[in-house]
């Protein structure tokens, strides 16, 4: 597993954690806001990720990269990040590829999502 | 600067055109120098400042002289004391907006409710600057805050060169109403500033102008004249003007903007999109992360994130507060703190109530469930927008009341609502909201492709001539004033 995947494993765990949904429901190419992320969530998972990666991160990194791979590929490429090699995420059931019945619905709510793309 | 009015234009060309002549013959002759092109700017933005409000104007320049030379001071210190110059500048620049802005506000309606007599003795006083608000004063007053804060956490501590400075606060394309510029995205483009009137800068530029002429002259000023206020009594009524007024601020304001940043194009700087399909949103979080985005950073950088610091214990009041706060920064007056205030509550309504919600939502019970949010969010916008537009407290309560009584929503009231316009008034606005939802549903589109930006396909180029067409056509014969000029 690489870097980016590592932070976006670890993301997508958090993220799941701190707002009470199941993982594997969580797009990584989603607008974090789409999933009810506000303003102290956004503070939280920045301030636990600082702990986690043992750097100092900016607090509006989930403002400026509101995507889960947006922000992951920011840390890796761009500040340098990377997670140390103790400091794995747990194992998720999907990364940057959610299960297709996640997204799917049935009836009208599954048209829709297919149209917005979500 | 007002893009309403013909003197902008017409001083634009009058400074522009033989400002470019002389440039193209001196480069000719190779006796151009690259600092003529910075001086040049900023004599364009401030004779295009003081063309457009006099009274403004000389408050700015007070301001520019004083904060340069306190963040020069700034910058040559350590620690406390730079500090200490930091949070003098701030506090003197807020105090002059509070001034200008809220004194009377604060003396008539807030002290007022305390001591009776207060406002018409207050009234009857001639005091200096309490007319109205000088235009812009709330947005280069914040881009001057900013400044400030962001130099003193700068790591790099450089000078600053004054023609620099003078450039970054008063580019003319948004120094009025905005974009709120940050130091980190404007001043590295505005320093040595040099002109880059290149043909793709040209073009682009001429896409996003092209955009915002249409939200403004053809859609938000047309709306405007259908809006009445007085209108209590209907509740359907209430809520249909609300909707059109939640339409006219957007693209009045979007459109304010979206000319600011073709006209930024123009000379070769990339200014901020203040607007991202607010529209959209299907979350109040969301909605705030689309709308007026460089106030929202602003609040976010310099109010809450500081209050908060790594206390999260109190996280959701100072969230309300700092929403409370910008519903003030709009307008001195009751229904903006309460508009404000509506919105901080409703994040954490969505905060504590809405998660179980989405939950509901999520285990797919209902049909179109994000169509569903959405239109929660946007319903929640427009009732928003009610107390935006009501700057009468009074009427404001009247129509609320109104609205949350259910027998007012009778048969009747709702066949009143149907006929309230005559037939060339009623086509007219369908005609209006239908290019209205077009614009709002191409915006959609543009979400769902996840392109360069929600805008691409309304900047694509065959569209962006298609609306300079429409806007010609269609454009409303007098022009109603920019919202965000009260503010």
């Amino acid at each position: 597993m690489n870097s980016i995947d590592t932070i976006q494993g670890w993301l997508v765990n958090q993220i799941a954690k701190q707002l009470g949904i199941k993982a594997e429901t969580i797009k990584v190419t989603e607008p974090l806001t789409r999933y009810g992320l506000d303003s102290i969530d956004s503070v939280t998972i920045v301030g636990d990720m600082e702990d986690w990666l043992g750097a100092e991160l900016p607090s509006t990194l989930l403002w400026d990269y509101p995507t889960i791979e947006k922000a992951a590929k920011y840390l890796v490429d761009e500040a340098g990040v990377s997670p140390a090699e103790t400091a794995t995420a747990e194992p998720v059931a999907v990364t940057s590829k959610p299960k297709e019945e996640a997204t799917q619905g049935k009836g009208w709510g599954g048209l829709w999502n297919k149209i917005s793309g979500s | 600067m007002n893009f309403s009015e013909f003197s902008f234009w017409w001083v634009l060309l009058l400074f522009a055109i033989p400002y470019f002549t002389v440039r193209y013959v001196a480069k000719s002759l190779n006796l151009w120098r690259g600092v003529f092109d910075a001086v040049g700017l900023a004599v364009m933005s401030l004779f295009l400042f003081v063309n457009a409000s006099k009274s403004s104007f000389a408050i700015f320049m007070c301001e520019i002289i004083f904060n340069y030379i306190m963040v020069w001071l700034m910058l040559r210190q350590e620690k406390w004391q730079a500090k200490l110059i930091a949070t003098v500048v701030v506090v003197i620049d807020i105090a002059i907006l509070a001034y200008f802005k809220y004194l009377n506000f604060f003396v008539e309606d807030v002290l007022g409710l305390v001591v009776p007599g207060l406002a018409e003795t207050w009234q009857s006083k001639s005091i200096p600057g309490m007319g109205s608000i000088p235009p812009g004063l709330s947005f280069y007053t914040f881009q001057m805050v900013g400044f400030v804060v962001d130099s003193y956490t700068s790591r790099k501590k450089q000078p600053i060169a004054a023609l620099d400075y003078v450039n970054f606060v008063s580019f003319f394309p948004q120094v009025v109403a905005g974009p709120i510029e940050r130091r980190a995205d404007l001043f590295p483009q505005i320093e040595n500033f040099r002109f880059k009137l290149t043909f793709d800068n040209f073009e682009s530029g001429f896409r996003w102008l092209s955009l915002g002429l249409f939200m403004k002259f053809v859609l938000a000023d047309n709306i405007s004249p259908y809006i009445k206020l007085d209108q209590v009594d209907n509740p359907w009524l209430v809520w249909f003007f609300a909707f059109l007024f939640t339409l006219q601020i957007y693209f009045d304001f979007g459109g304010y903007s979206f000319i600011a940043v073709g006209l930024g194009k123009f000379v070769g700087v990339k200014l901020t999109l203040n607007f991202l399909a607010p529209y959209t949103s299907q979350s109040i979080n969301e909605f705030w992360r689309r709308w007026h985005v460089t106030l929202s950073t602003w609040f976010r950088d310099y109010v809450f994130l500081p209050l908060m610091g790594k206390n999260m214990k109190y996280a959701p009041f100072y969230l309300f507060i700092t929403f409370t706060l910008s519903g003030f920064w709009h307008g001195a007056a009751w229904n903006f703190i309460l508009w404000g205030a509506y919105h901080g509550l409703l994040l954490l309504v969505l905060r504590y109530a809405g998660r179980p919600f989405y939950k509901f939502l999520g285990q797919q019970k209902f049909l179109m469930p994000q169509f569903i949010s959405w239109a929660l969010t946007f319903g929640s916008v427009i009732l928003g927008c009610l107390f935006f537009m009501e700057t009468n407290t009074g009427r404001l309560m009247q129509k609320l009341l109104v609205l949350i009584t259910p027998w007012n929503y009778s048969l009747s009231n709702l066949g009143e609502a149907l006929t309230f316009f005559n037939e060339n008034g009623a086509a007219a606005l369908v005609f209006t909201l239908f290019l209205s939802i077009g614009l709002l549903l191409m915006e959609q589109i543009g979400v769902w492709r996840q392109g360069e930006t929600d805008y691409d396909l309304l900047v694509s180029p065959w569209m962006s001539r298609v609306l300079l067409v429409l806007t010609i056509l269609f454009a409303a014969n007098t022009p109603s004033p920019f919202i965000y000029f009260e503010f």
